[in-house]
């Protein structure tokens, strides 16, 4: 099989003029992660009654007192891979919607190319935001110290790894909402799970075993919970070792289902005709 | 005979909506999943920092009325304010407004359509909150709790109508300005967090924000707690009012002014966008 990465190249370039377009979309895109970081800490500040009293018992759970930037780190990579998720998925959704989807399936290049170009500028800007959004964490609640340091490039390549399977990921959920029209109902159920099952907020540790068997299958578990082992010297899932044969794994076996699932979906819909309909 | 001809045009308007609505359950499906797991998120961090003090069930009940007052707030944002830009983007806004109804009926419609879809949630949320995190329901005074939800009511669709003539305006660029204020409501608005936990800086903004005020009132009320944002008693002029007083009167003042301005934006957005054009265009 031949690439053309004219095609690719030029569809991220669309892509990304349109976001430079709507800066508002910009600054949510680095805001939400801290929100979703300050939301958590209030809430246990609130609930233990003393930051510190929080700390101490956090502290007991996860074997790190920092709990702002422990829960920071897993809102960032959360947002980074609902941002690729999210936004491949709509995309797909919109140009359905507007009825420019069979138009762009009809253009001379072949579906691979355009779908990665549009996956590629999915990744680079949830990448961008998600340093972006923990450089800001860290300078606001004093964890700086925290990004200077080798084992968060270290982390940040957990991170990365990760970006692959995940492209998977997003193939795999656009297909479906190319075949069930709701990408609002999937979405929704998908971004909140994972904060649930990825331990977003907390150490997965604390969830039942059956929790965490399922956590494990999801990319992102093991991105978080293996950045957060680097950066605080915690433990990892497994040990390195197996964590990132798990990952490398992952990084052919996701992006294979999301390239059988969405072929199999744009058949289903090209033999029926619904392609540009909504 | 004109009010029960009015009434009806509210009730079609929400019943087409409730109507298109059920023909996508998957929709409800994942927004009911959605909030299981947010709130079964926040359980297990509430499990980890709960103290045992007996003060949580307080704090949890807190928790409880700020997310279903944030639900009202949330649903109506989405409903109103992105109901109109959806209708919009269709190219079916200005069809609509050319039926034989009011115009202010419209967005009535669209509001009783989402208090039907709100009760439901809300009603899930207690349920969940008081299954998964084990907080037993306190209802200390049901019928200033009643008086303050219809000032809170007034209030969001106050600020509802106020964001669908901004977004009639901004188009795509609203929508970010819109989840930026459901954001920014939502981390100061204290919604999952008494007032009284938050550091100073922060108490600061929220003491800014009019929605603070609104479920400030209305969860202390229910709960029938003293209000966490302006002092228990307050001396001014020789005179001394409670807390509570002062806030109830602020919070009606509030409530009736964001109904008014919210108004007047909204019908003026739209004599603008017919006169210039661009109720159909997106």
């Amino acid at each position: 099989m031949k690439w053309n990465p004219e095609p690719i190249l030029a569809i991220f370039k669309m892509r990304l003029k349109v976001y430079s377009r709507y800066p508002g979309w910009i600054i949510l895109d680095i805001i939400a992660p801290i929100i979703f970081s300050v939301i958590p800490f209030l809430f246990a500040v609130g609930i233990a009654g003393s930051l510190e009293r929080a700390a101490e018992i956090f502290g007991n759970y996860a074997g790190t007192r920092e709990f702002l930037f422990y829960i920071a780190i897993g809102s960032a990579v959360w947002g980074f891979s609902t941002g690729i998720t999210w936004d491949f998925g709509m995309w797909l959704y919109e140009e359905l919607e507007t009825g420019t989807l069979e138009q762009i399936l009809l253009t001379p290049v072949k579906v691979y190319e355009l779908l990665l170009g549009a996956i590629l500028y999915t990744s680079f800007i949830s990448t961008i935001n998600f340093f972006l959004s923990i450089t800001i964490i860290a300078i606001l609640f004093n964890c700086l110290h925290y990004v200077l340091s080798i084992d968060f490039v270290l982390a940040l390549l957990v991170v990365v790894l990760g970006i692959i399977p995940l492209m998977g990921l997003a193939l795999f959920f656009g297909a479906l909402v190319l075949k069930l029209k709701e990408p609002w109902a999937f979405f929704n159920f998908l971004t909140a799970f994972m904060v649930f099952i990825c331990g977003v907020f907390y150490p997965i540790t604390i969830l039942p075993p059956i929790a965490r068997a399922i956590a494990v299958v999801i990319p992102i578990t093991i991105a978080i919970a293996d950045a957060r082992a680097i950066i605080f010297h915690l433990n990892f899932i497994f040990n390195p070792k197996i964590d990132l044969i798990l990952l490398i794994v992952y990084a052919f076996l996701w992006p294979l289902l999301g390239m059988h699932m969405y072929k199999r979906v744009e058949k289903e819909l090209r033999q029926r005709g619904e392609i540009t309909v909504f | 005979m004109k009010a029960k001809g009015v009434i009806r045009d509210i009730v079609t308007i929400a019943k087409f909506n409730l109507k298109i609505e059920m023909r996508y359950p998957l929709s409800y499906v994942g927004a009911i999943l959605n909030l299981l797991f947010w709130i079964l998120s926040f359980a297990v961090l509430a499990m980890m920092f709960s103290t045992g003090s007996g003060y949580e069930i307080i704090v949890g009940n807190m928790i409880l009325w700020g997310i279903v007052a944030y639900l009202v707030f949330q649903i109506m944002l989405s409903e109103v304010a992105f109901g109109f830009v959806r209708l919009q983007r269709r190219g079916t806004l200005e069809q609509i407004f050319l039926a034989p109804i009011k115009e202010w009926t419209l967005p009535l419609g669209l509001v009783a359509y989402s208090l039907v879809i709100y009760f439901v949630f809300s009603l899930l949320t207690i349920a969940f909150m008081v299954v998964f995190l084990g907080i037993p329901l306190i209802i200390r005074n049901a019928l200033s709790g009643a008086f303050n939800f219809i000032l809170f009511l007034m209030m969001s669709y106050g600020f509802a109508l106020l964001f669908a003539g901004l977004m009639l305006r901004l188009k795509r660029a609203g929508w970010s300005l819109v989840n930026f204020i459901q954001f920014f409501v939502m981390i100061f608005g204290g919604v999952f967090y008494p007032f009284r936990s938050l550091p100073e800086i922060v108490l600061f903004i929220s003491r800014a924000i009019p929605f603070s005020y609104g479920l400030d009132l209305l969860r202390t009320s229910i709960v029938d707690v003293d209000p966490e944002l302006v002092p228990s008693v307050i001396n001014f002029l020789g005179f001394t009012i409670s807390g509570f007083l002062l806030e109830e009167l602020l919070v009606i003042f509030i409530s009736v002014l964001s109904l008014v301005i919210g108004y007047m934006y909204f019908i003026a957005t739209l004599n603008d966008a017919k006169r210039r054009g661009y109720l159909a265009t997106y």
